[in-house]
């Protein structure tokens, strides 16, 4: 966080604007390349000014920031596990963002193990060498901390662009040495 | 060339050798390939053995179709435990006809899950009500017996009572002039030699004369208002049993019980101040003078409740076709473990002379009568509140009954 005492850019959903007032005729969708092409484009700026470290932490913490208020107004507070996975599930695939499986859950040992294929990120991509849902990997972080109240880190270990189908995070609590 | 000719006709048939033949060109790629299936193989053969913990490391299209596959087994793994943990919403949507298949198991597991808590909680109620019906029934066979009783009694105390009564004023008479004779007497001893007067004067000290007339009618108008009390417990008993009747009318509850109200406005003032709360009722069909007699036993006890000031509350309402009414008090109220028994016959906890234990088990009857029910609601230290429900229209099968 930055300490800029007027900021100009806090978000809030009311930014995402009335679409059906807004697009009449173009509707609420638009094409997956004009998403990338945001996407890509931001990251190569970002990697140009501030390096590949930070332009891969400025993802994670936009996913992280996205998932926060994703959790809020899409999925809606629940306590029970099946049912959080299922909302998300269903908003993932209705707003066309990916499908979600739950590989593995051991809530209690502090270990969940998702995948989503088809993702919005990078399904279809050019082999690279590396994962690259970064923003995911925030994103998911956060829905997983704002429904368990407990902060994970996410990791993508497979993903479209190092030649598996399905991109698979492998999410773990991390324990907090400054809140506990 | 040959060699590896026929390794590529051995791999095209499914065939993959433990390692790399010997002799063969491109030994190293050859060798990547092969180690490369025999991981596929091996992560194949777990994932058909069942074993979905195997992983594999390996990257790729073919790899990533294969995990894809995995990651699906895993997350049908992870939706059945969901389920066999009572989670019947989930649902599978891939795999084709098993998704359909599992999901209608689970649907059918739902509703059977349903069924089941429905009977239950039917079962539970029937079993409440037959609970209920059972106090219910001993409590009238109770009523029923004590009735019969009650009947005798006061069929055999009325006779003499009536009598004793009668005989008391006409004691009082006597009494009344015998005093007149000893007066007259009395005044004629004044003129009698000094001898007889002073006889007569010490006599008269000697059985206390003038204390037996101050004394006599002191001692018959306590006997005329004890047998007086009698009468009302005799009275009580009567109605209790129903020795008398009167006919079946029309009437609004709400002027029944404010005429009831009126009848013992003093009582009621010196404890409380009555709320009234009338709805808006139709006529209904009733002995007018039992349903009365009801609502003074309530409106006493009320008042009896209530120490030194407090609040009664009568509220009257329809609902479909009964009428529900209550009196409230703001007094004592009722402790729990003596709250079963205030219906019984002779139950009181008022000190000796002060109830009969009658009140309630009259108005009891009474409800019953009427083909309606009575119900208590108590908090120590509170209030009480009886409530009353009474059909509007005296129903067919159970008129009300005269004996
Ligand atoms: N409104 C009330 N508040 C508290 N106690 C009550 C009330 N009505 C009845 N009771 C209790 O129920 C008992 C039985 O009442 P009832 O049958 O009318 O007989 P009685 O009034 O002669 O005692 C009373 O002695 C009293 O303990
Ligand atoms: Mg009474
Ligand atoms: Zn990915």
């Amino acid at each position: 966080m930055n300490d800029i005492a007027n900021r100009k850019y806090s978000f809030s959903w009311d930014l995402l604007g009335d679409l059906k007032k807004g697009r009449p005729n173009l509707g609420d969708t638009t094409r997956v390349e004009v998403y990338r092409l945001m996407q890509f484009c931001f990251r190569d700026v970002l990697e140009e000014t501030y390096g590949t470290e930070k332009a891969d932490k400025l993802f994670y913490d936009a996913g992280f920031l996205a998932g926060t208020h994703f959790y809020n107004h899409v999925i809606g507070k629940t306590t029970d596990l099946g049912e959080f996975v299922r909302k998300l599930q269903d908003a993932l695939r209705d707003m066309s963002i990916g499908v979600l499986r739950v590989e593995e859950e051991d809530l209690a040992h502090g270990r969940l193990l998702l995948t989503v294929s088809e993702d919005l990120d990078c399904s279809g991509l050019p082999e690279l060498s590396y994962e690259i849902c970064t923003y995911d990997e925030g994103f998911i972080s956060a829905l997983l901390e704002s429904f368990s109240g407990l902060k994970f880190r996410v990791k993508e270990i497979d993903c479209w662009c190092t030649g598996d189908r399905t991109c698979r995070f492998e999410a773990t609590v991390v324990a907090d040495p400054v809140a506990a | 060339m040959t060699v590896l000719s026929d390794l590529l006709k051995a791999l095209a048939a499914g065939q993959v050798p433990a390692q790399v033949p010997p002799d063969c060109e491109y030994k190293e790629e050859v060798g990547e390939l092969i180690a490369y299936l025999a991981e596929l193989a091996h992560y194949l053969r777990a994932m058909t053995e069942g074993d979905l913990a195997v992983p594999l490391a390996r990257r790729g299209p073919l790899a990533g179709a294969l995990k894809g596959l995995h990651a699906n087994l895993r997350h049908l793994t992870w939706q059945t435990q969901q389920v066999a943990a009572g989670d019947f919403a989930q649902r599978v949507d891939f795999l084709g006809a098993f998704s359909t298949a599992f999901n209608s198991m689970v649907g059918a597991l739902a509703q059977a899950r349903e069924d089941l808590t429905n009977k239950n909680r039917e079962l539970a109620t029937a079993y409440e009500e037959l609970k209920s019906a059972e106090a219910q029934l001993l409590q009238q066979e109770k009523m029923a017996s004590i009735g019969q009783l009650a009947a005798g009694i006061a069929h055999e105390i009325n006779n003499p009572m009536g009598f004793i009564q009668s005989n008391l004023g006409t004691l009082k008479n006597y009494g009344e002039t015998l005093k007149t004779y000893f007066d007259a007497t009395d005044q004629l001893a004044a003129q009698c030699p000094e001898t007889v007067r002073v006889t007569l004067t010490q006599q008269r000290n000697d059985l206390d004369l003038e204390f037996l007339f101050e004394d006599l009618p002191t001692l018959i108008s306590e006997s005329v208002s004890g047998a007086k009390r009698v009468r009302d417990i005799v009275q009580a008993l009567k109605s209790f049993s129903h020795v008398d009747e009167a006919e079946v009318q029309q009437i609004n509850l709400n002027e029944c019980i404010e005429s009831t109200i009126a009848t013992t406005e003093n009582t009621l003032r010196a404890k409380a101040t009555v709320v009234r709360e009338y709805g808006e009722l139709p006529a209904i069909e009733c002995r007018p003078h039992l349903l009365s007699q009801l609502f003074l036993n309530l409106l006493l006890n009320a008042a009896h409740a209530i120490a030194t000031q407090g609040e009664i509350r009568v509220t009257t309402r329809r609902e479909g076709d009964f009428i529900i009414a209550a009196v409230s008090d703001t007094g004592c109220g009722i402790a729990p473990e003596i709250v079963g028994r205030i219906f019984e016959p002779f139950f009181t906890t008022k000190p000796v002379g002060q109830g009969t234990g009658l009140g309630l088990s009259v108005a009891y009857d009474i409800v019953k009568k009427h083909g309606g029910k009575i119900d208590v609601e108590s908090t120590v230290g509170t209030g009480t509140t009886f409530t009353i429900r009474l059909p509007i229209k005296a129903v067919a099968d159970q008129p009300i009954s005269t004996s």
